[in-house]
């Protein structure tokens, strides 16, 4: 099976992950219950846009970083295909 | 009796539901176990959405912002949003693949495989067993917890022993759970996989709506969103917390008490900073003393507090949301899929979704601290606001309606899957494919899901006072322990058998160590405030790695089957 083009850009959706990882931690909100939009405290109102911005993440990552590699690898039909009940050697 | 004459009408729809969808059962195991592999994007994500999004997310999820504040959506929610996403993408979609490819109906069937072990499979299955019992209480202890302050009044001479005086005459929790129970295994025996998909999706759409419903009516009763800010309890100049507002229910509308009404004290209060800070919109912690009362004598009793949270208990939490890369009833929605494009939408959606339901339970949660007393059970939080707030009954039994969809359309997918790991996993297993009919396979499944729900509603009824959040976070930080399995069983060609024998068994030694600590289920930190899936994650991730490194790589073929790619 050829790499897929989808490889390089594993490594970046890797990258999104961890900085989202980070944005998650806010310190920065912790003390202050000011009132944002929409009658949220700011700590609420932050976690919302994180949840959008994951959605956002989750859509680059099916159009530009898609493993369709995993689909061929799904449609192939083995003519060796094992049963899933196989006992196997210990 | 109007909330409760809704309540049976939504039940008897779902029996309706299971009805048509068993009409479209195929009558092979395979159907009945992963619906023919046939399940498009919105079923896919609707069923994804539904089976993660129990009692925990609405019930549990109010009663903990009651407790804590709003960092608990922080805390669970859209760390969630990211790491479900992650694993998705990352796990979900290859896992499919294989079991598409090779022929697997379960997470074990899998698992044996990669490592070329049967005694794996052995060790797994009581262990996953044992995790997703508890995760079936939540819904059962939840779906009591919610009906019967509701339906309080009802049947005055009928229910004399309720939970708490002011619940009498309502539907009892032995009897709400049983016919939960009842009313998902109608379903889940007539449709199988495909009969649990279709009625999750209904059920979620039902609970997403009567969600947002619910918050229209309980923010228009609050008097708009900036007052419904100005509710939750405040701390005064004295160390005081105070109740501002009150909800006269013959009025119709929010009332200010004049004075505030004192429902605890901050201990050793000696900050005056926290003067008119309102502990529940931020996160600082703060250590305050309340009293409830006892429902037997009248007596007040003292009771602490801790509202607000440690960073670092807020950090580790993000080890919780990995356990959703080892549901077993997830693995099996995961193979319902038509094609790996159907995955697209649940990526996408799923974080978005969390937040709908997520955001307002959170808010409702910190209001009520506002107005309800602080003693009352966390799980009841949700229903008892309701109840004061919104009051007519058709509504409120409509979105009671919407809590029970939640329930429900978890407990279905547990159920399926415990009676399908069994089936094929021990028995299949055991006694070869061609030993069972089809016919057969379906009843072995059907009667071990009879048996597991006969023992988990006894369990239910013996834990029944249980904090529905913190049982759900001990069945999460076990499945998050063994994440490090099915993450190096697909990434790391390293992994080999002796490896996963050692992280599992490290994961089960250290959760049950932690668990008896806990008092079989409480809420529990380790020092400053870790969770204990985050040391669990770390002890059977290092176990597994240690011991991969230093015993015989797997054989070639294994390798040439999971890691296509590379080979």
């Amino acid at each position: 099976m050829k790499p897929s083009p989808a490889q390089p850009k594993m490594g970046i959706f890797w990258l999104f992950f961890l900085l989202m990882l980070f944005l998650h931690q806010d310190f920065w909100n912790w003390s202050t219950e000011a009132i944002s939009f929409l009658g949220m405290p700011i700590g609420l109102f932050y976690h919302a846009i994180f949840s959008v911005a994951c959605s956002l993440l989750g859509a680059w990552a099916v159009i530009r970083a898609w493993p369709a590699k995993w689909e061929k690898y799904a449609d192939v039909k083995d003519d060796d295909k094992p049963a899933a009940n196989q006992h196997s050697v210990e | 009796m109007n909330v409760l004459i809704i309540i049976c009408c939504y039940l008897a729809l779902l029996l309706i539901l299971g009805w048509g969808s068993g009409r479209l059962f195929r009558g092979t195991s395979r159907d009945f176990f992963v619906a023919s592999h046939s399940i498009g994007p919105f079923l896919l994500l609707m069923s994804v959405f539904g089976t993660t999004m129990t009692a925990f997310a609405l019930v549990g999820s109010t009663g903990k912002s009651f407790e804590r504040g709003i960092g608990t959506y922080g805390l669970m929610a859209s760390i969630s949003g990211l790491v479900h996403m992650a694993i998705f993408f990352l796990i979900g979609i290859r896992l499919w693949a294989l079991g598409k490819r090779h022929g697997y109906l379960t997470q074990i069937q899998f698992f044996r495989a990669r490592f070329g072990s049967d005694g794996l499979g052995y060790l797994l299955f009581p262990i996953l067993v044992l995790l997703v019992v508890p995760y079936l209480l939540i819904g059962i202890i939840g779906a009591g917890k919610v009906i019967e302050p509701v339906t309080a009044g009802a049947f005055p001479d009928l229910f004399t022993h309720p939970t708490i005086p002011a619940w009498a005459g309502g539907v009892p929790p032995w009897l709400t759970g049983l016919v939960v129970c009842a009313v998902v295994l109608t379903y889940v025996f007539l449709g199988g996989s495909r009969g649990a998909a279709i009625a999750n999706a209904f059920q979620t759409l039902v609970f997403m709506g009567m969600g947002i419903v619910a918050f229209y009516f309980v923010v228009q009763s609050l008097g708009g969103l900036e007052q419904a800010g100005k509710v939750p309890m405040r701390i005064t100049d004295m160390g005081d917390v105070v109740q501002d507002y009150r909800y006269d229910q013959a009025e119709g509308q929010l009332v200010a008490n004049v004075p505030p009404k004192k429902i605890g004290k901050v201990t050793n209060f000696t900050n005056s900073d926290l003067t008119d800070k309102h502990p529940h919109l931020s996160r600082d912690t703060v250590n305050i003393e309340f009293k409830k009362k006892n429902p037997k004598n009248g007596e007040l009793k003292p009771f602490e507090r801790e509202i607000g949270m440690p960073f670092i208990t807020f950090v580790t939490y993000l080890f919780i949301p990995l356990s959703v890369g080892m549901f077993p009833h997830l693995f099996q929605h995961w193979l319902t899929a038509r094609n790996a494009k159907a995955f697209k939408l649940t990526v996408i959606a799923h974080p978005i979704c969390i937040m709908i339901v997520w955001v307002p339970c959170v808010l409702i949660g910190s209001w009520a601290s506002g107005l309800l007393p602080p003693g009352i059970p966390p799980p009841a939080v949700l229903s008892s606001t309701l109840n004061l707030l919104v009051g007519d009954p058709i509504l409120t039994g409509l979105l009671t309606a919407g809590v029970l969809a939640a329930i429900m359309s978890s407990l279905d997918s547990q159920f399926l899957c415990l009676g399908t790991v069994f089936t094929n996993d021990i028995v299949m297993h055991k006694a070869g494919e061609e030993k069972y009919t089809d016919k057969q396979k379906l009843q072995i499944a059907r009667w071990f899901i009879v048996g597991i729900v006969s023992i988990t509603y006894a369990l239910a009824m013996l834990v029944k006072n249980a904090n529905v959040f913190d049982l759900a976070i001990w069945c999460f930080s076990g499945f998050a322990a063994l994440f490090p399995l099915v993450f190096a069983s697909l990434y790391w060609k390293r992994a080999t058998k002796a490896g996963a024998f050692a992280c599992i068994l490290s994961a089960l030694v250290i959760w049950l160590y932690f668990f008896q600590e806990s008092g079989y289920g409480g809420e529990y930190y380790v020092g400053p405030g870790i969770v204990p899936a985050a040391i669990c994650f770390l002890v059977s991730a290092t176990a597994l790695v240690l011991v991969s490194l230093f015993t015989t790589p797997p054989p070639r073929d294994t390798i040439d089957r999971f890691f296509p790619s590379q080979s």
